[in-house]
């Protein structure tokens, strides 16, 4: 408060000697400042931190960058005939073969397609093959696109093999739920049933499930619904594939060891009909075409395995020329878009806002050493073969991996060239909107939440027309890979919300509605930047109105007959010495 | 309140009723909501996009299979003539060789700063007159960069080698890559510019000095023309931005009648590069 007005009064007697007092009065001044009131004005406070939260909060608009890294090993040789390919291959028995070249110049040389035909940004054609163009650079072996999973399909034909119980071939729908092979046991005592399920069975003990016996459509003993005892049996790493149910003196012969089925998992039996499990297969869609990606090696960022080349000596070589051949490099690439992916208006599978985006890379493999065309269900052209987590088998080959079938197949069109009199084929690139077949998931209501149960697996494989090895016609050697790669835009909450009807206000449009609880259920998706204790949240940068997340896309080529989830009874002890 | 009088006769009457009818639109509300967000908006630095893309250069006309863009510099080798007026030059004083402009081979060849800190700076404005032009970005393409031919080192004829010369070919794979792609405006939001001009400058390190270079040699102009030439014209070539596929070409802008021009492709191949000549200043 200001003091500039300050009054001080004096008695007068007290003023000087010959004072007398006497009355005084101050005229207090009466001011005010007023404004008149507008009818409807209003007011805004704006800050810097408000409205840029504001505009984060409102943008659907993503721009994707990452690093991508390929990891591969050139581990299958074979042997053509095709002069552009002998001229090229990374030689396995070069000696032996010019040999056998001076008494007959058509005899096939033996080696490995060079490292070019398997990176993300190829420098170099094929001499004598295919002109090069530079501007496909990054689209000769490999296409690459944005995708998100808009649909589920809920016929995909499955098959599955257990080995252990020498069941071949279980076929079923992905709607039918988790493979399984029965196997009576005990455990401390307890009668028990095993289940050993073909992939993850993602239950928990106490959880429920409905079994589904193509042997016996009653069930065991005339029921479908038992609950878990317990997880895993003592072997390592089990937890994920096997559990029990205990063994109320079922009939014997309606529990015999290898009796296979599928199950769908219960959360509460009281409620079986809601609370049970769908399983199905995403679909996605193309948001991206070949034209927007921008792929380029990223300096000097390699990843830690090593580069192989070796000079091949112009004595050992088909045409007599000497040059540098590559088996494998492990250069890393960067990638971003061109084109922004705006998600405005766009649901995922289970009708919810979209929170994951999918880098996904088809092999596209234009210089022809792949893709001996097949056919789809339909009659099309296709070449790429899929599967999933079931199909890769321990000791053997699994025979969903036939390229002749037609269930193990995608949506992908293979088409050819006529070149110095051959064929050579390769995957079309995809129209933006294209569907993808994707990874198999389960998706329960009451816990609104969708989980990857077994990712989706492509297999290239060599033409056996141009280069060919010991392996049958129906299953040529090839290469493995996961399509899609998942870009988390946004995240829901670790927390399932609820509400019962006509309680609850602002209930989000995704929510579901329990008819028998009379509940909805949702899960809150986090703003952007929050993050919360778990550490389950999104904060990546947000500048000229969009979002631009960074990934870390760890790209893996592995061949054929790799079991990548073995299951081992053994733990291996630590060897010491008496040192420690 | 009105009155109304009426005189008895056999003729019919008539009277207007006014009704009166007062509008109240709905959505008043959403309507200032609306109004004041736009008020914001203009009150607030609106969203500006100002992130870069890069733009390739277009496949070849003459061949589809193709996107190498060629540029070739070309310098003035003065042969001790000191004056374009009284001295008309010809074509072939003007040579892609960085011998014509001051360095000897064994600088090309041992990449002595004098010359691998020379550099080509290509600008691009906005517009083709310097009296109200923008500059928008610069490319600079370093010497280190383009094709070879055969040198003498120390003018000693046993000692030949391959130095650099001002002729590069660019492309997205090879050694030079340098300059093959332009960064630019991802979106046309903040300034849509999908032409501009092209001048070229190169920056000799040994002499410590910026030269201008242009799209035609002197020695084709006549006369007072040498030095008296449309700068709109020779300084520049055109570029055009294709925002679909994000990839640019360039062309020479040649007038044709009054207000139009013919553009000609360049760049393609060595037989039709992007040719600068270095332009010398009158004395």
């Amino acid at each position: 408060m200001s003091r500039d007005d300050e009054k001080r009064i004096v008695l007068g007697s007290k003023r000087y000697a010959s004072s007398t007092d006497k009355p005084v009065w101050i005229q207090l001044p009466l001011a005010g400042e007023r404004r008149t009131m507008v009818e409807g004005e209003r007011n805004v406070f704006i800050n810097q931190a408000t409205q840029f939260n504001d505009e984060r909060q409102s943008s659907g608009k993503f721009r994707l960058s990452g690093k991508l890294v390929n990891l591969f090993q050139n581990q299958l040789s074979g042997s053509t005939q095709y002069a552009p390919y002998k001229n090229f291959l990374y030689y396995t028995n070069g000696i032996s073969n010019a040999i056998s070249n001076v008494s007959n110049p058509n005899a096939p040389w033996e080696g490995y397609p060079q490292f070019y035909e398997f990176t993300f940004f190829r420098e170099q054609g094929i001499p004598g093959h295919v002109p090069f163009v530079a501007k496909s650079a990054s689209s000769y072996n490999w296409m690459v696109y944005v995708s998100y999973p808009f649909s589920s399909d809920t016929t995909q034909k499955m098959s599955w093999t257990s080995e252990k119980f020498n069941i071949t071939n279980a076929n079923f729908s992905v709607s039918d739920g988790i493979p399984f092979v029965m196997e009576s046991g005990t455990l401390n005592g307890k009668q028990l049933i095993y289940f050993y399920c073909g992939t993850n069975h993602n239950l928990n003990i106490g959880d429920f499930l409905e079994i589904k016996l193509p042997q016996q459509p009653l069930g065991i003993d005339g029921k479908k619904v038992f609950q878990v005892f317990s997880i895993g049996d003592g072997s390592y790493g089990s937890e994920r594939y096997v559990f029990t149910i205990f063994n109320q003196k079922f009939n014997s012969n309606q529990i015999q060891t290898g009796t296979y089925g599928n199950f769908k998992r219960i959360l509460t039996n009281t409620n079986s009909a809601e609370t049970k499990s769908r399983y199905y297969i995403r679909l996605h869609k193309t948001l991206t075409e070949t034209k927007d990606l921008d792929i380029f090696k990223s300096g000097f960022d390699r990843n830690a395995f090593r580069t192989q080349s070796k000079i091949e000596y112009s004595a050992i070589t088909p045409n007599n020329v000497q040059r540098v051949s590559f088996k494998d490099d492990n250069q890393n690439y960067s990638f971003s878009f061109s084109k922004d992916v705006v998600i405005d208006g766009l649901l995922d599978n289970n009708g919810k806002p979209l929170t994951s985006l999918y880098l996904t890379a088809v092999q596209r493999g234009y210089m022809g050493y792949f893709n001996p065309p097949t056919l789809t269900a339909d009659g099309t052209p296709t070449a790429i073969d899929i599967g999933w987590e079931f199909n890769f088998l321990k000791n053997s080959v699994d025979t969903w991996w036939d390229h002749s079938g037609t269930v193990n197949k995608d949506n992908i069109p293979l088409t050819s060239y006529n070149y110095n009199s051959l064929n050579f084929y390769y995957n079309e690139l995809l129209p933006l909107g294209s569907t993808l077949k994707g990874d198999f998931c389960e998706y329960n209501d009451f816990e609104q939440q969708e989980y990857v149960l077994s990712p989706i697996t492509h297999k290239y494989s060599f033409n056996p027309s141009l280069l060919w090895d010991s392996s049958p016609v129906t299953y040529p050697s090839g290469y493995f890979y996961k399509p899609h790669h998942e870009i988390t835009i946004r995240v829901f909450s670790g927390d399932i919300e609820t509400g019962k009807k006509g309680e609850v206000d602002n209930v989000p449009s995704y929510s579901w509605f329990s008819e028998i609880e009379q509940t909805f259920f949702w899960r809150d998706i986090y703003t952007y930047g929050f993050i919360d204790g778990d550490g389950r949240g999104v904060n990546y940068p947000f500048l000229n109105g969009a979002h631009y997340p960074f990934s870390n896309i760890l790209f893996n080529q592995y061949p054929q007959k790799r079991d990548m989830f073995v299951q081992t009874n053994q733990i291996n002890t630590i060897q010491t010495d008496d040192c420690e | 309140m009105s009155n109304y009088r009426f005189s008895f006769n056999a003729d019919d009457k008539s009277i207007n009723i006014p009704i009166q009818i007062n509008f109240d639109m709905e959505g008043r509300d959403d309507a200032i909501d609306i109004l004041q967000n736009q008020i914001k908006e203009e009150v607030l630095n609106p969203i500006s996009d100002f992130e870069l893309t890069r733009f390739s250069h277009a496949t070849w006309d003459v061949d589809t299979t193709k996107t190498e863009i060629n540029y070739k510099f070309n310098f003035y080798n003065s042969q001790g003539q000191t004056d374009f007026l009284n001295n008309p030059p010809n074509i072939n004083q003007w040579l892609d060789d960085y011998q014509n402009a001051g360095f000897l081979d064994e600088e090309i060849y041992y990449f002595a700063n004098s010359f691998k800190k020379s550099f080509f700076k290509l600008d691009f404005y906005d517009r083709n007159t310097t009296e109200n032009q923008k500059i928008l970005f610069s490319v600079v393409l370093p010497t280190q960069q383009g094709l070879k031919e055969p040198g003498i080192l120390f003018a000693n004829p046993n000692l030949q080698v391959l130095v650099k010369k001002p002729l590069m070919v660019l492309d997205s794979i090879g050694a030079d890559k340098e300059g093959f792609f332009l960064y630019w405006l991802k979106n046309q939001t903040y300034l849509s510019q999908t032409e501009m001009y092209m001048s070229c400058k190169f920056y000799n390190a040994k002499k410590g000095q910026f030269v201008r270079m242009m799209n035609t040699p002197q020695s084709n102009f006549v006369g007072p023309n040498v030095y008296d030439f449309n700068k709109s014209q020779y300084f520049y070539y055109k570029v055009f931005i294709d925002y679909t596929n994000y990839e640019y070409s360039v062309y020479r802008e040649v007038p044709s009648g009054q207000s139009n021009f013919i553009y000609v492709r360049v760049g393609e191949g060595q037989t039709t590069p992007i040719n600068w000549y270095e332009y010398v200043n009158p004395l």
